[in-house]
This record gives structure tokens, sequence and C-alpha cells, in this order.
């Protein structure tokens, strides 16, 4: 009896004691049980390894899209997990990936945030220890982790080198390259942007027809501002010519600063366009052609480009670069496009806004882009084939990145594969009037992009400091240009201990 | 005669099987409460981004406090001081409606000449706000008033010609606060009432009914007997809300950080402690990270937390209990002396 009441009692403790620790352990568990798989396998596949790389080989080479020239990892990083992880903040590009590559098993992990969020979300998932053999960088934060040798490999781990990228716009390489000229990151699109805007509008206020002769009207700042001035009266002041105050630094930034915000030595600097870009805002803002009460991501900014409710017409239209042209991003949404949110019951589908297939696009008065996304190599990768696999389909090789661009309307990182669908015609875009096809227009501003010694790892949070002090600005909360710039100094300061501001 | 036996059984000690079962928790409450306790104070003392690690002594605390050191150090107190001056602000304007709110209603509630009806009712649904997270409060709140054009009140507002109005205020601490202060009182006024009125009931019923009978035979109307014999009775209650209040309100942070409708940037005017905090070691690019300055207002906020707690603990002491334990002390300590004298014969 006492034997029993003991066994009971220390049962009792070591179930509360394993209950305790049930979270720190997971980790090691994993990781321990997925060595011992490894060694496992390593032991009973011996002999039947040889046959079975042959017959993926084989597998490989018969079907269609089989690459000729596929890398092969070199072997300094895992290759005995069965699944190819990819982290990533959304599933939209990677869905359409996954239907025209032959990388075997790919999943994706979304990390359930975005923008500056998402990087500290992967953070978390790189210490939790979880599977991640690739995982998707933005261009605000991508820097920083290709500077850190602890979160990224070399692209040459899996058998890719920059000399595979002739065919890519420059810019993404030169991204993509570290600190100390390691390609660490490899774009599947040019994220070239445009102006996209409302037709029914432009007829109506401006006598506009096609894309070409409202290109005409905007192919400058000077320009830009006028015809705002001229839908500005027109509307009788409903109608703004820009969507908000930061997509028309994306696009001025992009086409005006000359250089980066931090220098070589890890000083602050900014360049005439910071200031030319304050008066230019203060001065429009004010008048009423650029809605400065909108942020992007909001409601709101979908809102305004609706032709019915609160905010009708409330934009000509927006600075969108080539991502947001997809079936599902940013200008489906102000057509009326209804993302699904399962939690909230909602289905996917198309609301009433009066705009759908409304909208049309142009290079707009500057050439620019924003952001782009990364493939990076986690050091953990287990996975190396499949990886090497995916990063070749998706950036480099030109049939799976063709049909990718035709599926998903996304602007891919190949000016041959480019090229070869704009002199098709074969690319039509539902969500613009007659289909047009943006890539036509994007094509030009993507082989301009020039980022050499422009882009730097703190940009996204620097950037955000500038808009929000030049929207405090426009507002009247601050009293001139040069209160603007100090609060942005201020505030960028705050958030970079080690760059020296003056 | 005591047989073996019996002293066997009084040899066992059970306590060790005591020690063994609360071990887990002990284990538990070191890994996961204790040691970051001790690792803030620690990461206090160490540098930020490229000197993260590094022993630097007192800078965070002379950084955050006086801002020496160039324009980021400068910024970097500016944001500080802002942000506990807002702590302050959201603090005092949420406890003082919600307990004088509490108050009243639990004065009515436990009032035995008023009989409201459906009082447990009332008692569920003002504790409800409570029972959601903070994540969805804020949220609501910002589908009924925000920036958003399409919140309620600005899409009725539109909808019958007016202009939409900015609830937020201006998001630069430079500029106007608007509403976003008074908004955010509220919200944490209309979280927390239900609670301190509970605790404000509870308080009043543990007082000796026959104290109120006694009121009433005197012929007290109810003023004189909620300022001369509810109240005073109820300071302990009142105390002990003000200080969990108190720590509580020091440490605000989902509302006032979830309350933004620009996806990129959060109101300055709500930028309390806690957010310092958070937003100094959470940041997209780690070597930016700030957990020096993130650990000095840690400890700087529990300082003051400590300092604050003494002082409503000394405001709440009985004086005539306290002078009397200090006049009781100084008798021992007199009657001790005279012992010693005398076992030294008197000589001192």
């Amino acid at each position: 009896m006492n034997k029993l009441k003991r066994t009971l009692a220390l049962m009792a403790v070591l179930a509360m004691t394993a209950t305790a620790f049930a979270g720190c352990g997971d980790e090691s568990s994993s990781s321990s049980s997925s060595s011992q798989d490894s060694v496992e396998s390593s032991v009973e596949d011996s002999v039947e390894e040889s046959s079975d790389e042959g017959g993926e080989e084989s597998s490989d080479e018969n079907s269609a899209a089989a690459p000729v020239g596929a890398p092969t990892p070199d072997g300094t990083l895992g290759d005995d997990d069965g699944t190819l992880s990819i982290l990533c903040w959304t599933d939209t590009d990677l869905k359409a990936m996954f239907d025209v590559t032959t990388a075997e098993n790919a999943t994706y992990v979304p990390v359930g945030a975005d923008g500056s969020e998402a990087s500290e979300q992967y953070l978390q998932y790189f210490s939790s220890g979880d599977d991640c053999d690739l995982y998707i960088c933005d261009a605000d934060w991508v820097m920083s982790y290709e500077n850190n040798d602890d979160v990224s490999a070399p692209l040459s781990a899996l058998g890719i080198t920059a000399d595979m990228y002739g065919d890519a716009y420059d810019y993404t390489v030169a991204i993509g390259t570290d600190a100390n000229g390691v390609l660490k990151g490899a774009s599947w699109q040019a994220a070239a942007g445009g102006y996209a805007y409302r037709t029914d509008l432009a007829e109506q206020y401006l006598g506009v027809k096609s894309p070409d002769e409202m290109q005409a009207k905007i192919g400058d700042w000077d320009s830009f501002w006028a015809t705002a001035k001229e839908v500005y009266d027109a509307s009788e002041g409903v109608t703004a010519m820009a969507d908000t105050i930061d997509g028309v630094w994306r696009a001025y930034s992009a086409g005006n600063r000359t250089s980066a915000w931090i220098d070589e030595s890890g000083k602050f600097q900014y360049d005439s366009a910071v200031t030319d870009f304050i008066d230019m805002i203060k001065t429009n803002a004010d008048a009423g052609y650029v809605n400065m009460d909108i942020s992007q991501w909001t409601n709101d900014w979908y809102a305004i480009g609706f032709a019915n409710g609160t905010l009708a017409n409330k934009t000509m239209g927006y600075f969108f670069p080539s991502w947001s042209l997809s079936a599902t991003g940013q200008l489906a949404s102000a057509e009326g496009y209804q993302a699904p949110d399962p939690d909230n019951g909602i289905e996917e589908g198309w609301n009433d806004v009066g705009t759908k297939g409304m909208y049309a696009y142009t290079a707009g008065p500057t050439g620019w882009y924003w952001g782009g996304s990364w493939l990076c190599v986690s050091p953990n990768c287990n996975s190396a084939t499949a990886a090497a696999q995916f990063v070749y389909d998706m950036t480099i090789n030109p049939e799976t990145m063709k049909a990718y661009a035709l599926n998903h309307s996304d602007f891919v990182n190949n000016k041959t594969v480019m090229a070869e669908i704009i002199a098709e015609g074969s690319n039509s875009n539902e969500l613009f009037k007659d289909g047009q096809d943006q890539f036509a227009v994007l094509a030009d501003s993507a082989a301009q992009i020039n980022l050499d010694g422009i882009a730097g790892e703190n940009d996204g949070t620097i950037n955000t400091a500038f808009v929000d002090s030049v929207k405090a600005y426009a507002k009247g909360d601050l009293k001139d240009a040069d209160e603007t710039i100090n609060n942005f100094l201020d505030a960028a300061a705050a958030k970079l201990p080690d760059v020296v501001f003056e | 005669m005591a047989s073996t036996a019996q002293a066997r059984i009084k040899s066992i000690s059970y306590a060790k099987y005591g020690y063994i079962f609360i071990l887990p928790f002990f284990l538990v409450y070191c890994f996961f409460q204790i040691w970051p306790l001790i690792n803030t104070f620690i990461l206090s003392f160490q540098g930020n981004a490229s000197t993260t690690g590094e022993w630097v002594g007192f800078d965070n605390y002379s950084t955050i406090l006086f801002g020496n050191g160039g324009r980021s150090a400068a910024a970097i107190a500016s944001d500080f001081r802002e942000a506990l001056l807002n702590t302050v602000i959201l603090w005092v304007g949420n406890f003082i409606p919600q307990i004088l709110l509490s108050l009243l209603l639990a004065v009515w509630f436990t009032d035995s000449k008023l009989h409201i009806p459906g009082k447990g009712f009332f008692k569920v649904v003002m504790y409800l706000p409570n029972i959601i997270t903070a994540v969805s409060v804020a949220a609501l709140f910002m589908q009924l008033i925000s920036n958003q054009k399409t919140s309620a009140f600005n899409g009725w507002l539109l909808n019958h010609g007016h202009d939409a109005i900015e609830f937020e205020g201006g998001m630069t601490y430079a500029s106007s606060p608007g509403w976003s202060r008074g908004i955010v009182m509220f919200i944490q006024t209309w979280m927390w009432f239900g609670n301190t009125m509970i605790m404000m009931m509870s308080g009043i019923l543990g007082i000796n009914p026959s104290l109120f009978e006694a009121a009433s035979i005197d012929g007290a109307t109810s003023g004189q007997t909620l300022r001369k014999v509810t109240l005073p009775l109820l300071r302990p209650m009142v105390v002990y809300t003000l200080i969990t209040s108190m720590i509580g309100g020091l440490q605000m942070f989902d509302i006032p950080y979830l309350y933004h409708t620009d996806r990129a940037s959060l109101n300055e005017h709500l930028r309390t402690a806690a957010i310092f905090v958070y937003e100094n070691f959470h940041v997209a690019n780690m070597k930016q990270v700030k957990y020096g300055y993130s650990g000095a207002a840690s400890v700087i906020l529990f300082i003051i937390t400590v300092i604050l707690g003494i002082i409503v603990f000394r405001m709440n002491r009985d004086e005539d209990e306290h002078r009397k334990k200090k006049e009781r002390k100084a008798l021992v300590k007199e009657a001790k002396a005279q012992a010693k004298l005398a076992r030294q014969g008197g000589v001192l």
C-alpha cells in the first residue's frame, strides 16, 4: 500500500515536471528526432540511395518543365529533409509558384504578420529552431538579413551563382548581394511601378481616352500636378490626383534620390530630393491634390478608389508597383475584391463598387520601384536540392518564370522572358480596361531602376519616420520645412542609435 | 514506554514530500520569472545596437533620463519623457472617472433602501467588457470611432453631408492629441469600472450593517451616511484599488498600442512607458536592437512603482495605530536598556 502511494506520488511529480517543461522540450526533441531519422535513413537507405537518386533525376528529366542545368548544391547545407519549407508573410505568390515549380514537397509557412513585423516574426521563428529552408524578404529589410551570416547562407551553397542572372534586372542582383559581395538573395520579380488611373473619371474630367493620352498629361511631376488641378477643379474638389502621401513618396524617392540615407562611415545624410519633396507635398496637399488623411494598407485606401460609398471618387488613381496588379492584389481591392477571412466568416468575392475593370495603367511621372521580394537561404536549410530547384525555377529558368508571369500577372525578373511576353501580347490583365497588358508599360521603368548606393538596410524605418513627419507638416501640425526635417531626424535618430546624426 | 515503532514514526519527516510536490512550481517560477527579472537588470547595464552585450555601466540611465550624447540620445530621452507623461495622463484620466463611477454604482447597488431591479443583470453586464480581450476591444473601437472613414461615427457623418473627424488627432508629439487620449481613457474606464465596482461592493458589504442602521436611526441623510460611514470604512478597499490600478496603469500597453489607423506607425500621444520598452527591443533590423534602453526604462518604471506604492501605503496607514506601535517599540527598547543596565550592575 505504502509502495503504491509512493509510486503514485512520484508519478504525479514526474508528470507535473514533464508538463511544466513541455514547452522547452519541443525544440530539442524535434531536432533530435530528425537527426535520428537522418541517421536511420542513411543507414537503411545506403543501398537504395543510388537507385533512389537515379529515379528522382530521371523523373525530373522526363517532366516537361524540367530545366537543363538545374544547379547542384555544393553540399554545405543539409539535404535529408523531405519537405521544402518556405517562410513568408503572404501565400498568394507562393501558391502560384507551386503550380509551376518542379521542386518537390514545397510548403509555405506564413508568419501571420506583414511589413516590418514580419521581420520580427521571422527572427522568432528562426530562434524557435523549426524547419526553414528558404525565406522571403522584403526590400525594406532584406539587406539586414543578407549582412547577417547567422540567418542567411550564400546562394552558392545551392550551386547558384551570380553569372546565372545575366537576364535579370541589375538592381535585383545588386540588392541580393551583401556588403562583402556575396550573392545571398534572388528575386523573382522586378517591382517597377506606375500609375493606375480611373478611365471613367479621366474621360469625364480630362477628356482622356487612352493610356497614351493620359501619360502625355502626367509625364513629369510638373504636368502631373497641373493635371491634378484640372481634375480637382472639374470634380469640384472631390477628386485628388494622388492616393496618399506615402504613395507619392515611394514614386518620388525612387526616381529622385541620389544618395543612401546612411553613408559608408555610418553618418546620416539626406539629399535635395527630401527637401524638394516636403515643399512639393505641402503645396499640393494644401491645394487638395493629395489625400493627406488616408494611409496605405487601410480599408480607406481601397475605398477612395470606388465609384460609390462614402469615399467615392476621392482619388483619380494610385501609385501601384507591379505586384499590386496581380489577381488578388491591391488594385483588385480597389475594384471591390474581398479577400477571404475565415476567422470572421468572410468568403472570397467581389463587392459591387463600380470600378471593376475601370482602371488603366501608365508609367506615370517617373520611373520608380517599390520593394520586391528576395528569396534567401537559411543556414539551417536541410532540403538543399529542392531549395536549389525552387530558386532556379523562380529566378533563372525562363520557362517556369514565363508560366508564372502569365498565371499570376507578376512582372518576373527576367528581361528575355518579359520581352517575349510583351512581343507575343500574351498577357492580358482583366483588372484593366480592355485587358491592358501592364508589362508593356513597366518594361522601360524596370530596365531603368538603378539603386547603386541608394538602398540600405534601414530604409524601411527611415522612410516611415520621414513620411510621418511630412504628413504632420501637410496637416499643419508642424510649422515649416525645417521643423519637419528636425522632427524626421529626431524620429529616425531615436530608432538608430548606431548612426551618427548631426 | 515508547516502542521503537513509535520512535520511528516520530522521526519520519513528511516535510520533504511537501518540498518535492512544490518543486515543479519553483523550477518553473525561477526559470520563467526570476531569471528574466534579473536579466532585465543586467541588460539595463549593457549596450545597444552594435554594443549589445557590452558592459556600459549607467550610460543607458543617463541617456534616457538626461539625453547626453548627440541627437540620438536626446531623441531617446525626449521619447521617454513623453512616454512617462503620456502614461500618467492616460492613467489619471481613466482612474478618476473609473473610481467615481464604480463607487456611485456600488453604493446604489448595495443600498437596502433603493430596490433596484435586475441588480444581478447589471453587475454581469457591467463586468462584461473586462472579459473581452484588449485586442478585440481595440478593434471594436477602431471600427466605431477612429480616423477610418469607414468607422461608424465617420461613416455616419460622411453619409449626412458632414466632414469626417480626425478622432486620433495628430500622430506626432508636436501636434495636438485631439480625441486620441480621451478615447483611450474612455476605453480603459469602460473596461475596468465593472471590476472596480465589484470590489467596492464587496467592501461595502463587509461593513457592519448595524452601523448603517444606527446612522439611519439617528436621522442621518443618505449623503451623510455615505460621507461619514461608508467612505471612511471603505478606505482600505479604495487604497487597494488605487495600488492595483496604479501598477496596472504604469504598465498600460495594449489599448494605446493598438489604437491607430495608420498601419506603419503609432500615435505618439499614446506611446506609454510600456510601449517605449516594447518598441526599443522590438525592431525590424536586429542590428538596431536596444535592449539596454528597454532594460533601463523597465528598471526606472519598477523604481517609480515601488516609490508610489510606498507612498500610498503610508497614506493608508492608521495614524493612531502607527503611533501606538511606535510608542510600544520605544517602551520595549527602554525596558531592554533598563534590563541591560541592571545586568551591568548600574554601571553604564
